[in-house]
């Protein structure tokens, strides 16, 4: 991901070890939800200009299936899951095998529960290393064109500041055409909050 | 040959190169404010991401529609745009959301839609053409040379 850049060397390990954790949870979360062997890539992250981030899946015209959670407490941000149309049908077949044809409300209600899944793996592994009290709201979907999934999100934040932190992990699988985005991206008040608490809660590392 | 130039969250551009096409991506509760001078062919576009600026001064001038579009308008006259020529076109404002979620929100979109209205309306400039609102996002592409206007969604492309 290009236009990264002032990732300190000490935020840079501390971050490192929360996200890690938090990948590892998520990704099993998701493949016990999805009943198939799910690998998700080591996260990328840095601070980007709010205009990068519309960029975050590569394509800003795919269509995509994403949910966005705001999360709130000592910490403040929004994470996202996001998959390619592509990849959500694959995930359907599985989820909703033997419904109803119309299954609008279905498929937003499981595509809900597959984010709420994934990010409240992510954020009790984060929650159990800090010590932090994390609370996110219910997921909201949407089908859309991805850099318009950002946008809302954007819109809000960029009332506090230009740059954000953003940690993108990418997840597949081997066995079906799944491919699929987790975006974690806090407040920049908040990482401080983080990095300190976790390094008081790890002195050693 | 054709040159994409995207015009960012809260950005501006103005341009009077033939080749360049001004594009801005993922177009949901923003308004982007085009205007374009026929004799001169110099095209701006300013991406708006909120109504008001309050009277503060935005650290990015494009951010407001009451600071956007006053600077874009500048921007257009020093490059030697004459007021009276400029065709003014408006896209944007949806709610996207509102789709799978029809309570009540913010309806940002509504009113980046008309703030951008009135300012333009209060600096005498008349909309010649807009889409706006919806629940659909828009990738916009905006062509120098000819002024044309594309808006794609997810249903299909309209001109403007």
């Amino acid at each position: 991901m290009p236009g990264y850049s002032r990732f300190e060397e000490i935020q840079e390990k501390v971050w490192k070890a929360i996200v890690r954790k938090g990948t590892e949870e998520t990704s099993q979360a998701l493949q016990s939800f999805l009943k198939r062997p799910i690998q998700m890539t080591s996260a990328v992250m840095g601070f980007l200009p709010i205009s990068k981030i519309l960029f975050l899946t590569g394509q800003p015209d795919q269509v995509v299936t994403s949910a966005r959670l705001i999360f709130s407490g000592d910490i403040e941000g929004h994470m996202f899951l996001i998959l390619p149309l592509t990849s959500w049908e694959e995930c359907k077949k599985k989820l909703l095998k033997g419904t109803e044809k119309d299954q609008s409300e279905l498929e937003i209600s499981a595509f809900a529960e597959m984010a709420n899944i994934t990010c409240s793996f992510f954020i009790s592994a984060l929650a159990n290393m800090t010590g932090l009290t994390i609370h996110f709201t219910p997921p909201e979907v949407i089908t859309e064109m991805a850099a318009a999934v950002f946008e809302e999100t954007l819109v809000q934040l960029s009332l506090e500041t230009q740059e954000l932190l953003t940690v993108e992990t990418t997840f597949f699988s081997h066995e079906s055409e799944i491919k699929g985005f987790f975006f974690f991206i806090p407040l920049p008040s908040s990482v401080k909050v983080m990095t300190q608490r976790f390094l008081e809660a790890s002195p050693f590392l | 040959m054709e040159k994409t130039v995207y015009v960012g969250f809260g950005e501006y551009r103005i341009s009077d190169d033939p080749d360049e096409v001004l594009a801005t991506l993922g177009l949901g509760s923003c308004v982007a404010v085009m205007f374009w001078c026929p004799s001169k062919k110099i095209a701006g576009m300013v991406h708006v991401m909120l109504p008001c600026s309050d009277g503060s001064s935005p650290a990015i001038l494009g951010k407001y529609a009451d600071t956007g579009i006053p600077v874009l308008l500048d921007g257009m006259l020093r490059l030697g745009a004459r007021k009276s020529d400029l065709i003014v076109k408006l896209t944007g404002g949806a709610e996207i959301l509102k789709r799978n979620y029809p309570l009540p929100r913010l309806a940002i979109g509504e009113k980046n839609s008309a703030a951008c209205e009135e300012v333009l309306k209060k600096m005498r400039l008349t909309v010649a053409a807009k889409d706006l609102g919806g629940v659909r996002s828009r990738h916009v592409k905006f062509f120098v040379k000819t002024g044309e206007v594309f808006v794609k969604s997810m249903v299909g492309t309209v001109s403007l």
